[in-house]
């Protein structure tokens, strides 16, 4: 109701009475109306002057009020700033101990890992050695260069003994059946002493009838005679020793037959062994040849997979390595952030300066504006544009 | 009889089959087979086809006859093998002594 309209019309109603009212006594002349219109005058001035004062009034109060609520508002908007640079101070300044741990976790964390993983790589290039020193000694060329043991020598002497395995049995079937052959010439020199002796016996017989011819002669003599007949039992004695004799001798022989006969037989059971012995373990050499060479390529290529893992396995580590080498661009980025967060800090210290001394709001309010500004304009993220910037320019990179 | 012995046409050529067991039982017939008097022939021939077994005597027996008629190596041929006797034969090295066909 304060407005300059209000004040017009008011006034201008007023003045416009007045006037109507003085006009109308001068018009008539009556000492009554002149009072009652003096009085009209004086009531509407009372009026008017009472409802402008009032709204003065009124405006004043609430001037009061503003002023009041503005240094409530000024009181309020102080110690949040306080609080602000006391959250700020409170939260900022553990960020650097934070900051250094961190620089520390990771350069501890990459030294262990540099260290392991040189580690790996010098075990797996022993691990590779060992094999090929396996794999030679397999070839027979240890590390004096021996021809030592080797699958091919152990398989070949093998081979040269069932080989003479062989030949013994083969020579010993050769002679067992000539010794048989022998047994049986025997035999039939045994058959022909038989005969002779057949020969023998009839001989004897016939001498015998010839004593007997000579006795009866003899006797038939008489005394002349009886010399003759001497002659002739003694021949007809000796006859009958021979033939004695000669049984002795057939039978001997028959002896002889039987123990050759014998002997035949032994020598048939040494001559006749069983070749299929010999056949399986040949057979089984053959198999152990083939699985030994199967092994061995087995092996090579095995080495040989296992030397491109090696390889493998260096390539990675390397690569690891060259990965880990980030220490200098994590010092940089730490580094950065440091100064940061200085940055802030430095501008809430001056805040807080500011506020300690009672300036009031509005410089307050423009130096956190200019301090903002300052940040942006000189803070991290422009620095971090900058460098990148001038790095891409020179054609490397911080980063890794 | 297990042995067999043939003369052919030309009378140059005796082949001697073995039927069932190549073994020391066979020892007199198989001599007799060789050590006859066979007239002219000068070749001789073994016949495996019918021989189902040989043990070593049977290897002792053909080395004898090689012994006898006095024969190089490779002179008297083999014939008609099955695998297994030719694996015998074979280990025995007798590929060297005998023409084994």
């Amino acid at each position: 109701m304060n407005t300059t309209k209000y004040h017009i019309s008011n006034f201008g109603a007023a003045w416009l009475l007045t006037v109507v009212v003085v006009g109308a006594m001068y018009f008539v002349d009556n000492r009554h109306f002149s009072i009652l219109a003096a009085a009209l005058i004086i009531g509407i001035w009372t009026i008017t002057s009472w409802r402008l004062s009032k709204s003065c009034w009124l405006a004043e109060n609430r001037d009061h009020t503003a002023i009041r609520q503005q240094q409530h508002l000024e009181q309020g908007i102080k110690s949040s700033l306080n609080n602000l640079q006391k959250v700020s101070t409170q939260e900022l300044s553990p960020l650097h101990e934070t900051i250094n741990q961190l620089h520390g976790v990771i350069s501890d964390a990459t030294r262990k890992l540099n260290s392991s993983f040189n580690g790996l790589s010098d075990k797996s290039t022993k691990q590779q050695k060992i094999m090929q020193e396996v794999l030679a000694t397999f070839q027979g060329q240890d590390e004096d260069n021996q021809q030592g043991f080797t699958f091919d020598s152990f398989t070949a002497q093998i081979n040269e003994t069932l080989r003479n395995y062989v030949d013994i049995l083969v020579d010993v079937s050769d002679r067992s059946i000539e010794s048989a052959h022998k047994m049986h010439d025997m035999v039939a020199q045994m058959d022909e002493m038989f005969k002779l002796m057949q020969d023998v016996q009839s001989l004897s017989e016939q001498t015998n009838l010839l004593a007997l011819n000579a006795a009866i002669e003899a006797a038939r003599a008489g005394e002349a005679g009886r010399g003759f007949a001497v002659v002739s039992e003694e021949v007809r004695r000796l006859s009958d020793h021979s033939r004695e004799l000669n049984e002795q001798i057939k039978d001997q022989t028959r002896l002889v037959k039987e123990s050759l006969s014998d002997a035949s037989r032994i020598v048939g059971h040494i001559a006749s062994l069983d070749m299929n012995l010999a056949i399986n373990a040949k057979g089984n050499m053959d198999d152990m040849i083939n699985r030994l060479e199967r092994i061995n390529q087995f092996i090579g290529r095995s080495l040989e997979a296992s030397a491109a893992i090696s390889a493998g396995i260096k390539q990675d580590v390397g690569n690891a390595i060259t990965a880990l080498q980030y220490d200098d661009t994590v010092s940089q980025m730490t580094t950065y952030m440091e100064h940061a967060l200085i940055k802030v800090q430095q501008e809430c210290a001056r805040l807080k300066q500011r506020i300690d001394h009672g300036a009031p709001i509005e410089d307050l309010l423009a130096e956190i504006n200019s301090a903002l500004q300052r940040l942006l304009q000189e803070g991290y993220a422009k620095q971090r544009k900058a460098v990148y910037a001038t790095s891409m320019d020179e054609g490397e990179i911080d980063l890794f | 009889m297990s042995i067999k012995t043939d003369i052919s046409k030309n009378e140059d050529t005796l082949t001697i089959s073995i039927d069932g067991k190549f073994d020391f039982g066979l020892l007199k017939e198989f001599r007799q087979a060789y050590s006859t008097d066979n007239g002219p022939v000068s070749k001789y021939v073994v016949d495996m086809r019918r021989t189902e077994t040989m043990d070593s005597s049977a290897l002792g027996m053909l080395l004898n006859m090689k012994k006898f008629l006095n024969k190089q190596d490779r002179e008297i041929r083999i014939i008609n093998c099955g695998p297994t006797l030719k694996k015998i034969l074979l280990i025995a090295r007798f590929d060297k002594k005998f023409r084994i066909d």
